[in-house]
């Protein structure tokens, strides 16, 4: 008999999933605590959409379990949100902004009601707090590639869950946008929500996580940020991948000689 | 013009639209042609087993065969790692061949099913099968009769399911997340499919049924960017293409349901051109408004 430790929000248990018994993910194995703001990173193809939806309960395991503050899934499904890559969907799709945040209101048992006064009221809310209430009757292909991230963020703010699954926040984005979402994620973490984020750029990791989940079909290593980006770490993720490998040569770089960007970066957030 | 078929057609023209517009959105138009074709076989099996065209018998067999088409697609997509659309190509040509050789062996024994019936059915014989109560009181045509309960039906479905059938549409992955049984909808959508299709063979025949289903939405889609003026838009396309189609079959002394599709397609081409021209102008319009913008910056 295990003692269940409360400030787990996410464990994974020796998760191992194959698309044509090609594994994806391979034993995987985690705890993430709560009230984290936790990156999942790793070279393209290493499972990282995979897991995130493994442990949404979108795909199912071959093998081992998810649990969400210690209970299963589908007991807890209204703690968690859900924010998919921007490509998954296609944006041409009837919708205008306020049809797509009132999603996130939709769960299997209220499928059939109508949206209730504080839906509407959460959703309008939601829709203002990324700044997006300008354009909240538009067609949502009429958006930029950065406003449709912010309505994917809007609808994952209406869930009002405890913990924010996001794939890809920050592909295709402009920087008011980048901004804007980190903002918000601090800003969610300060109200003790755990979020758990996909990301491909190793060179923003430091400064946007507390902890890092290095993947390539199994867990490389998963720890606070600077225990995990070590060089060996690194080339064990990436391998072979010569055009990553150069990126990481920056990095060190980096690290070496400190960029001021960094804290111009710094300084327009805190604002 | 006879008011019963002009009715059976709106019914049967409505009907296809309203599904064919979410076929349209999750981009499984083809799979509407597929079902739409490879309902046939199970048409002919209710008919040999039950020896009658009651209209129960052949649903159960058309609903079972649709839902049978969808699956047989995903399996050749998944195991056999096949293109969907090849996938497509095969079940349902297969299926509707299978429907084909099993009418034309079993018509040898004098069977009113009739091939070209099916294949292109025939709105002109729609009034000769009527609805008439206490003797003498005319209802209208058995097909319109036939139409107005699926219609309600698929209304019902679109009312009540509205917010099932946006999310998981759109998005449905987020659909999952939420706990939501994205592949109950599916199959949903399937069985109404399936069920109009069977429904409108014998009025408009299984090949033009797909136009029913694809040309009134997607020249609504045109139109519009919100879901619910898409499916009005959808329902009053489909009825001028109904009426206007009616009238060029008779003046051409022809199949009704032809004409029909005729008209659907050449208001897809007119609402495109004019929409292009639009476009096109405001284009130019912005274009203009910036450079005289320029030239007072500049000058």
């Amino acid at each position: 008999m295990t003692v269940k430790n409360p400030s787990i929000a996410v464990e994974a248990h020796n998760i191992t999933v194959a698309y044509d018994r090609q594994p994806v993910l391979w034993e995987v194995d985690f705890e993430m605590p709560a009230g984290k703001l936790i990156g999942i990173i790793g070279p393209n193809g290493s499972g990282k959409t995979t897991l995130v939806k493994t442990l949404m309960g979108v795909l199912t395991p071959d093998s081992g379990y998810v649990e969400i503050f210690n209970e299963p899934l589908h007991e807890v499904r209204s703690k968690i949100a859900y924010v998919p890559q921007r490509e998954s969907v296609d944006w041409d799709f009837p919708a205008s902004v306020y049809d797509v945040v009132m999603m996130g209101r939709f769960s299997a048992k209220k499928l059939f009601q109508r949206p209730s006064k504080q839906d509407k009221l959460v959703v309008r809310q939601s829709i203002e707090k990324v700044g997006l209430t300008p354009f909240i009757r538009r067609q949502i292909g009429q958006l930029s590639g950065g406003q449709q991230q912010r309505v994917f963020l809007a609808r994952s703010l209406a869930q009002e869950a405890d913990i924010y699954f996001m794939d890809e926040p920050f592909v295709g984005v402009d920087a008011a946008t980048e901004t804007a979402i980190l903002t918000l994620m601090l800003t969610m973490k300060d109200q003790g929500k755990t979020l758990i984020i996909v990301h491909h750029d190793l060179q923003t990791v430091s400064e946007y996580f507390d902890e890092v989940l290095l993947l390539n079909t199994r867990v490389i290593d998963y720890g606070p940020v600077e225990t995990v980006l070590t060089d060996a770490n690194l080339k064990a993720a990436y391998g072979g991948q010569l055009n990553v490998l150069s990126k990481v040569g920056e990095l060190m770089k980096q690290s070496e000689f400190p960029v001021r960007e960094k804290e111009f970066k710094n300084r327009t957030v805190k604002k | 013009m006879d008011t019963g078929i002009v009715l059976t057609a709106l019914f049967v023209a409505f009907n296809c639209g309203l599904l064919g517009v979410f076929l349209m959105l999750r981009k499984m138009a083809m799979v509407g042609d597929a079902i739409s074709h490879s309902v046939l076989p199970g048409i002919v099996i209710a008919y040999l087993i039950s020896g009658s065209r009651a209209s129960f018998p052949m649903l159960i067999g058309a609903a079972i065969m649709g839902v049978l088409t969808t699956v047989l697609i995903e399996f050749l997509t998944k195991k056999a790692r096949l293109q969907n659309d090849a996938a497509i190509g095969i079940s349902f040509t297969w299926l509707f061949a299978i429907g084909v050789i099993l009418i034309a062996v079993f018509t040898k024994g004098g069977i009113d099913l009739d091939q070209e019936c099916v294949l292109y059915g025939d709105l002109a014989f729609v009034p000769l099968d009527k609805v008439i109560v206490d003797g003498n009181l005319y209802l209208g045509p058995k097909a319109l009769w036939n139409q107005i309960p699926v219609f309600v039906i698929i209304v019902l479905t679109l009312v009540f399911g509205f917010r099932g059938w946006q999310v998981t549409t759109f998005n449905p992955d987020f659909a999952l997340s939420l706990g939501i049984n994205v592949s109950k909808w599916h199959y949903v959508l399937m069985s109404l499919v399936s069920l109009v299709s069977v429904m409108a063979f014998e009025a408009v025949g299984a090949i033009l049924v797909v136009g029913f289903m694809i040309i009134p939405p997607a020249t609504a889609y045109l139109m519009s960017g919100k879901l619910i003026p898409l499916l009005f838009i959808t329902m009053i396309i489909a009825s001028i293409s109904v009426i206007a189609g009616c009238y060029l079959a008779i003046y051409y002394n022809g199949s009704f349901a032809g004409g029909m599709i005729v008209v659907a397609g050449i208001i897809f081409i007119v609402v495109w051109a004019i929409k292009a021209v639009i476009d096109r102008w405001r284009r130019v319009a912005n274009r203009t408004a910036y450079e005289n913008r320029a030239e007072s910056i500049s000058a």
